[in-house]
């Protein structure tokens, strides 16, 4: 048996599970066994990669001669392993926050898992076709997600950020034409293995990278919530139900940033680096002026969208550092932000569930009421500050170092992103931990997580954070050499 | 022998068949004459792919012509008319228990004009074929007599119509006068390696506001709005999809596959074309907005539908003919199941309001996926058809380099999301549900809808049967070209 | 007095006379019988420059052009008076104006 089967058996587990649920099967029971089963073939698949360095599936190249030459490939390598089981642990995450007791619990857990598929696919296809297509497959679950389960302003969060993310991804489309059609004519192709390969041998001309660059930048930007086009972000993050806020800010949003990795860095290399300056005070937007405004915030579940949405700009500043430490502490960092993102999400969606508000003055005395809800809290909270020993120090650090010696402007200014991000977490843990007990806290839903049902979500987000901050080189180590190839000349 | 019974002769004589049977048999007696047709329609489109796998005479008497364009687009037109006789049967008329024949029959004279028309030839063939489709639609429009919307929607199309005949017959008449002659064939031996004279472009201008007519471009769309919401919804679908493909075929073939030398007359019209396109883009998508009737509703979406192939059309190029045939099947495969589901809707509630959709993916999940894969589609999100259908249309304007043309259309593709979803919101999100009157929609229409939401799916995850079928229909005659005979 | 001969441009010009009257009726005028009519003189400004046409370049065709035109044009006319008949048994008016029952 063909191992490689694997990565479309990936694919197919979630969806064979949307087709059960559909069908009638039990919805939460369902989605929750096939996240974890998808597991297996994600062993599989890491084996491979760990030991060849990549894996495949699909046909072999064809090129653009045929009129639609879509080819259904796969592949993983070093670079996308980590992605992978980022998708992977936290859609089970995810679906293990879920609520059984959930309004129209089929059409919910369909969506969740969309989303996950979604991603999933973005992450393991080679050709540029269904590449784009899959981060679409997640665009209009999340629509209805945030529409009908959400809370606060959901109609309104649901527009903007439906809208925001297809304008994005239009930009990108025109983005992708444009590099197929840089290619000579004779080795036009849809696989952006193949695409890279040749682009390498017969570069875009300058000019034309300049505005192929822009275009990949202000597509995956937007997708990834970068200065100007953030403002989908926060309040999508806010008004999502926990489960889709987990998957969106940890997950699906690390697509722009893997699509400027896998694209933006090789294909137009001159392009980027010319336009790296604007990149620059966009993150330097991201850091100070998101920074600033999860300052300001009252609500907490406003808060870490902002938050999330802030941490972007450093792995940026990773993405434009221009080296394989820079670049390798983006890596760490998006997997150690997805982690902690999702968990910060699962935690504010408990709080709002157990005391019916996120307002962080009508919260209080967390910590004594709900000591393993606060305890949760702290390790998210202290995981997005950037606490030695969790994934994200060791990310921010490495990109850090790794930028300092082309943008030690733009590191300043990222390490007092640290002090803002700081500031206000500390603030909202102190706020909604410490003092009297609310009265919302007070009323009878005012529970802590109750036994293992209850906590494994939050254990298993909060041990892979521990894991990705001692030893970090499990996400470096097969990362390494695809990292090296991108920036070499 | 087998060459006398092509899909126009047997739609005729099936149509005259059914006409004359309904004067023959008594009343009281016709209760199978839908269910005939309906039969009559399927056998038709099944031979009619069977016979387009057949050699047939490439030329007949310089009129007509068979070709990969005509061979592809007959069974499109024939699917047409499989599609609206099913919904006929189905159109309540006052309280006449049974449609009347004549409702079932028409539209057989109808598709074979639009047949006639996709291998048309000549000019002259064209505005014959041209006007057996529209007198035929004319009639079925006003044929709700009790309804004043209905009649009026006829009397807009009559004179719609005449005008755009009018146009046309212009145009013809200046081409003899520049060309002496209204054939393809000849037209491209005469302006060989001439520039196009001042006439020839006048003519063809005539010639494109007459079709721009049909196809409901900008500035020539107003008719289309008012006219599909009267018509009766069978009539609609074919005025929206079967009229307007008949107008981008003949476009095709009058820019792209045939009559001009392209370079005599592609200075001028190109971007004419492509503004027109815009326009059409722009409009469609920006009126769309505020609509709650769901036949204007897909009125406007047509519109804009037809701005993109505009825009495809005016690349001038391989790629863009090809685009435009893709884009039409794409077209045909996402718009029809809505009109079926807004005949049911008809008559169940009465009218094609948009607010009986609020909460029907509770009351009826499996026509609500349907749907909502449908709208996806036409929005042209992937990994449905409908986005393989826009990437093409995008692809074509990048590598023409159309920058506007790219510009206008990416932005209205996102707007046109915008539109798209607000009938799926109206159907997932929860608002207070209309009153649901005892009525349920019947089993057959939720079959269809989830048959074209899956068609929806997988021939957006895997386009290659629609990239043959382009591929064919771009495909010259079997052997020689035009320029022969 | 010698106006000159008498050419095809002279037939061609007098022929897009008639169909720009034709057209300035359609679009302006407000009774749906005059607008038919304006459908008419659009169709027989056609048939006038087809005919000059066969005429002057000595060809067959656009005179025979002519007869499918005559043949369409009064299968238009014949439905369009039939569905204006209906449309007055309903409304008790043919003036376009009144035809209102399809706007936003």
């Amino acid at each position: 048996m063909n191992i490689a089967l694997a990565l479309p058996l990936l694919l197919a587990v979630p969806l064979v599970a949307v087709g059960a649920i559909a069908l009638g099967a039990s919805p939460r029971k369902t989605a929750l066994w096939a996240s974890w089963i998808n597991l297996i073939p994600g062993f599989l698949v890491s084996g491979v990669v760990l030991r060849r360095g990549e894996i495949f599936y699909g046909p072999e190249g064809t090129n653009l001669r045929e009129v639609f030459p879509v080819q259904f490939r796969l592949g993983l390598d070093g670079l996308s392993l980590p992605l992978l089981w980022l998708t992977l642990l936290v859609t089970v995450a995810a679906i293990g926050v879920a609520r059984a007791d959930v309004k129209r619990a089929m059409e919910y857990h369909i969506c969740l898992l969309l989303v996950g598929l979604g991603a999933l696919g973005a992450f393991l296809s080679l050709d540029l076709f269904y590449f784009f297509s899959f981060h679409e497959v997640a665009l209009i679950p999340s629509f209805l997600l945030i529409g009908i389960w959400g809370q606060g302003d959901r109609t309104g969060a649901a527009w903007r950020m439906t809208l925001y993310l297809v304008l994005g991804s239009l930009l990108l489309l025109i983005a992708l034409i444009g590099l197929v059609w840089a290619a000579p004519e004779t080795a036009r192709t849809l696989d952006w293995r193949v695409l890279t390969e040749t682009l390498r041998a017969q570069p875009i001309p300058a000019s034309q990278q300049t505005y192929l660059a822009a275009l990949l930048i202000a597509g995956f930007g937007t997708l990834v919530s970068l200065v100007p086009f953030h403002s989908w972000a926060p309040g999508g993050y806010a008004s999502a139900p926990a489960p889709a806020a987990m998957l969106h800010a940890g997950v699906l949003k690390k697509f722009g940033i893997y699509g400027l990795l896998r694209l933006a860095l090789p294909l137009t290399p001159l392009g980027w680096r010319e336009l790296s300056w604007i990149v620059g005070l966009m993150l330097a937007g991201n850091i100070l002026y998101l920074g600033l405004a999860s300052l300001a915030q009252r609500d907490f579940r406003w808060l870490l969208g902002f938050s999330s949405a802030m941490h972007m700009g450093t792995i940026f500043l990773g993405l434009i550092s221009g080296t394989v430490l820079g670049l390798g502490g983006a890596l760490v960092l998006m997997v150690g932000h997805g982690l902690s993102a999702a968990l910060g999400f699962a935690v504010a969606g408990e709080v709002g569930q157990r005391a019916g508000t996120t307002w962080m003055k009508d919260l209080g005395g967390l910590a004594t009421r709900t000591p393993k809800l606060w305890f949760y809290l702290m390790i998210a909270g202290m995981a997005s500050i950037g606490l030695p020993g969790l994934a994200n120090f060791a990310g921010e650090i490495m990109i850090f170092f790794g930028a300092w010696s082309a943008h030690p402007f733009l590191v300043g200014i990222a390490a007092w992103g640290v002090v803002l991000s700081s500031v206000a977490m500390l603030r909202a843990i102190r706020s909604i931990a410490t003092g009297p007990v609310s009265s919302a806290l007070d009323s009878k839903k005012g529970s802590d997580l109750n036994g293992f049902q209850e906590v494994w979500p939050f254990a298993l987000l909060t041990a892979l954070l521990f894991l990705m901050g001692l030893v970090p080189n499990l996400v470096l180590g097969p990362a390494r050499p695809v990292l090296e190839r991108l920036i070499q000349p | 022998m087998i060459r006398w019974f092509c899909p126009e002769v047997l739609l005729v004589l099936t149509g005259v068949t059914l006409i004359l049977a309904d004067a023959l048999i008594p009343p009281g007696k016709k209760e199978w004459l839908p269910r005939l047709s309906i039969l009559l329609g399927i056998a038709l489109f099944i031979f009619t792919i069977w016979q387009s796998g057949q050699p047939m005479p490439e030329v007949w008497a310089n009129l007509f012509v068979t070709d990969g364009l005509s061979l592809v687009f007959k069974p499109f037109f024939v699917l047409c008319l499989v599609g609206v006789t099913l919904i006929s049967v189905r159109y309540p008329m006052g309280r006449e228990e049974v449609v009347r024949t004549e409702f079932l029959a028409l539209p057989f004279f109808s598709t074979a004009g639009l047949c006639l028309l996709a291998s048309a030839r000549d000019f002259l063939a064209i505005f014959v074929a041209l006007e057996l489709v529209a007198i035929s639609l004319y009639l079925l429009a006003a044929f709700h007599r009790s309804r004043a919307a209905s009649l009026e929607a006829g009397m807009k199309l009559l004179v719609m119509g005449g005008l755009s005949t009018g146009f046309l017959v212009m145009g013809i008449a200046w081409l003899y006068a520049t060309a002496g002659s209204t054939e393809f064939s000849r037209i491209i031996l005469e302006q060989a390696g001439r520039p196009a004279s001042p006439a020839l472009l006048f003519a063809v201008g005539l010639i494109l506001t007459g079709l721009a007519f049909k196809i409901a471009a900008v500035p020539f769309h107003a008719w289309a709005p008012d006219v599909y919401e009267g018509a009766p919804t069978p009539i609609t679908a074919f005025l929206a999809i079967a009229s307007k493909a008949a107008g981008f075929v003949l476009l095709l073939r009058i820019f792209c596959l045939g009559a001009f030398a392209l370079d005599s007359v592609g200075w001028v019209f190109r971007p004419i074309l492509l503004t027109m396109g815009i326009a059409t883009v722009t409009l469609g998508t920006l009126a769309a907005l505020p609509q709650r009737n769901l036949k204007r509703y897909l009125a406007y979406s047509g519109i804009a539908h037809a701005g993109y192939m505009l825009l495809a059309l005016g690349t001038w190029g391989e790629s863009g003919m090809g685009t435009v045939a893709g884009y039409l099947w794409a077209y045909l495969l996402a718009t029809f199941p809505v009109f079926i589901f807004v005949q049911e809707l008809e008559r169940v509630h009465g009218n094609a309001d948009m607010r009986h959709l609020d909460g029907l993916a509770q009351r009826d999940p499996g026509p609500a996926l349907g749907l909502t894969l449908c709208f996806l589609s036409m929005a042209g999100l992937p990994p449905l058809l409908g986005f393989s259908a826009k990437l093409s249309v995008f692809t074509a304007l990048w590598s023409a380099g159309e920058i506007p043309g790219l510009v206008v259309g990416v932005i209205m593709a996102v707007v046109g999301l915008g539109f798209y979803l607000v009938p799926i919101r109206a159907m997932y999100w929860e608002r207070e549900p209309d009153v649901v009157p005892a009525q349920r929609f019947p089993s057959f229409l939720v079959w269809i809808l989830l048959l074209a939401g899956a068609a929806q799916l997988i021939l957006g995850f895997q386009p290659r049967p629609l990239v043959r079928l382009v591929e064919k229909s771009l495909a010259p005659m079997v052997s020689g070209n035009l320029q022969g005979k | 007095m010698n106006f000159g001969e008498v050419t095809l441009g002279h037939y061609l010009a007098l022929s897009l006379l008639l169909f720009l009257i034709g057209l300035a009726g359609v679009i302006l005028r407000r009774s749906l019988l005059v607008v038919m009519m304006s459908l008419e003189l659009l169709l027989n400004a056609a048939n006038l420059a087809l005919v000059a046409v066969g005429k002057f370049h000595g060809l067959p065709d656009p005179q025979v052009a002519v007869f499918f035109v005559i043949t369409v044009a009064a299968a238009e006319v014949a439905l369009g008076l039939a569905i204006l008949v209906a449309i007055f048994r309903i409304k008790r008016t043919t003036a376009v104006d009144q035809m209102a029952s399809l706007r936003f």
